[in-house]
């Protein structure tokens, strides 16, 4: 009887779930209990990676410092660029503008440190939310590469759906994220549809099956979304598998960004 | 495990055991498969208690997963509250409950559990998925032993 009954409540639940989530909303269940366990799993997660980062400043300090240097130079010769990258900027929305084209997505990158993983469902926990303007469906990306878009969205907490979900899994919408790239080595660059393949995979698939394309070459986003811009770099072509009788070419994409590594991300609004 | 003391226990090993799972549970990861602490929680959990507590033991759980993952609750409830009753279930047959006992119920219990969610929530790539439940199985079951160990020296000896 508690086992029915629990079972039932269960089912409850998960439609309740199910209905917030069509109504862009995180259900209020999840909401406390992602409210409990934030604080405590925020200070494991500082903790665990403190201690890998503690091990490995002390085996490669040189390496480190040789770096940090680096990095400043960098810092330096940007900061000469940085004025004319302003004015081009200004001078493009403007004549967007005289174009009657709407602000371009991924304008604004806001700063995110990743804190959760749930690797059955493919999503990050990221510390920024409604607050910090992030919306569903902005793109997610590191340092490397486009990481995935944003799914729930809290008031200060987001969950992302990684790229490797393309096209398996529902978004909140129910529908799969469809994600459009492009190759960029070849002009014109053919363009694809991406799905997950698994945790590390992802299949791009084109409509043509003599579209140019080669092991090695690099993977973009497309642009062909309200949300996500052009020239994300998604990742590189490790293997082509025509296939002629159903019209189209397989392109196995190993993915820029690299799950364990993950710590900051920037979510474009 | 029976009375307050019992769910005073549940509680706080369900909340430690969610935010691991939410935060460290990747950076542990072995061979690409990450422990499942809210598993190793559940089913160790129920190996000192009855049906009953098993199952909701079961049930809290799989709603802590799902919320916390942002995976299907319903899935993660059924599935859990399955595996806390049939574990509960299970201590109340005549066996001797120990360490290796812990070790063996939580790799079946990962296997099984993971088992029902594909078949509830199919995923892209299957054989990946299997490998990776047969590693989580091993290292649930590792888990289990210093947490049945603790549960048992605050509980006393497990139901059989």
């Amino acid at each position: 009887m508690v086992l029915v009954g629990l079972c039932v409540f269960g089912f409850l639940l998960g439609s309740l779930q199910n209905s917030s989530h069509l109504k862009d909303r995180v259900d209020p269940v999840s909401s406390v209990i992602r409210s409990l366990l934030s604080p405590l799993g925020s200070a494991l997660n500082a903790c665990v990676r403190s201690v890998g980062s503690f091990a490995e400043g002390t085996l490669s300090s040189t390496r480190l410092v040789r770096e940090n240097r680096r990095l400043k130079a960098l810092e330096q010769s940007f900061a000469l660029y940085s004025d004319t990258i302003g004015q081009v900027r200004a001078e493009c929305e403007m004549l967007r503008k005289m174009a009657g084209f709407g602000p371009p997505a991924g304008k604004a990158r806001v700063p995110a440190l990743v804190y959760g993983f749930s690797i059955n469902e493919n999503r990050l926990t990221i510390n920024v939310g409604s607050n910090q303007g992030v919306k569903a469906g902005c793109p997610v990306e590191s340092a490397d590469g486009l990481v995935g878009t944003v799914e729930d969205v809290e008031a200060n907490r987001s969950q992302v759906l990684l790229l490797t979900s393309a096209g398996l899994q529902p978004n909140s919408n129910g529908k799969p994220l469809l994600i459009g790239a492009i190759d960029i080595n070849r002009n014109p660059p053919p363009a694809g549809l991406l799905r997950g393949e698994n945790a590390s995979t992802l299949t791009l698939t084109f409509m043509d099956p003599k579209a140019p394309v080669q092991i090695g070459d690099t993977i973009v986003t497309s642009g062909f979304s309200e949300k996500i811009p052009r020239g994300l770099v998604i990742g590189k072509v490790i293997q082509i598998d025509p296939s002629e009788e159903f019209g189209t070419l397989k392109a196995r994409i190993d993915p820029a960004f690299s799950l364990g590594n993950l710590e900051f991300v920037f979510v474009l609004t | 495990m029976k009375g307050a003391k019992g769910w005073i226990i549940a509680a706080l090993l369900m909340w430690l055991a969610g935010s691991c799972q939410q935060s460290i549970a990747y950076q542990l990861a072995f061979a690409g498969s990450p422990p499942d602490f809210i598993l190793v929680a559940i089913v160790t959990f129920s190996l000192f208690s009855d049906r009953r507590n098993g199952a909701v033991m079961g049930f809290i759980g799989g709603i802590v997963q799902g919320a916390a993952s942002g995976g299907h609750m319903a899935t993660y409830a059924f599935t859990r509250t399955i595996l806390g009753f049939m574990v509960g279930w299970l201590t109340s047959l005549e066996f001797e409950g120990n360490a290796a006992v812990a070790f063996i119920v939580n790799a079946a219990s990962t296997c099984a559990a993971q088992v029902a969610f594909l078949l509830l929530s199919p995923k892209g790539a299957i054989v990946p998925f299997l490998l990776a439940t047969i590693v989580s199985a091993v290292y649930n079951g590792v888990l289990a032993i210093p947490l049945y160990a603790l549960l048992k020296k605050v509980s006393g000896p497990p139901r059989h």
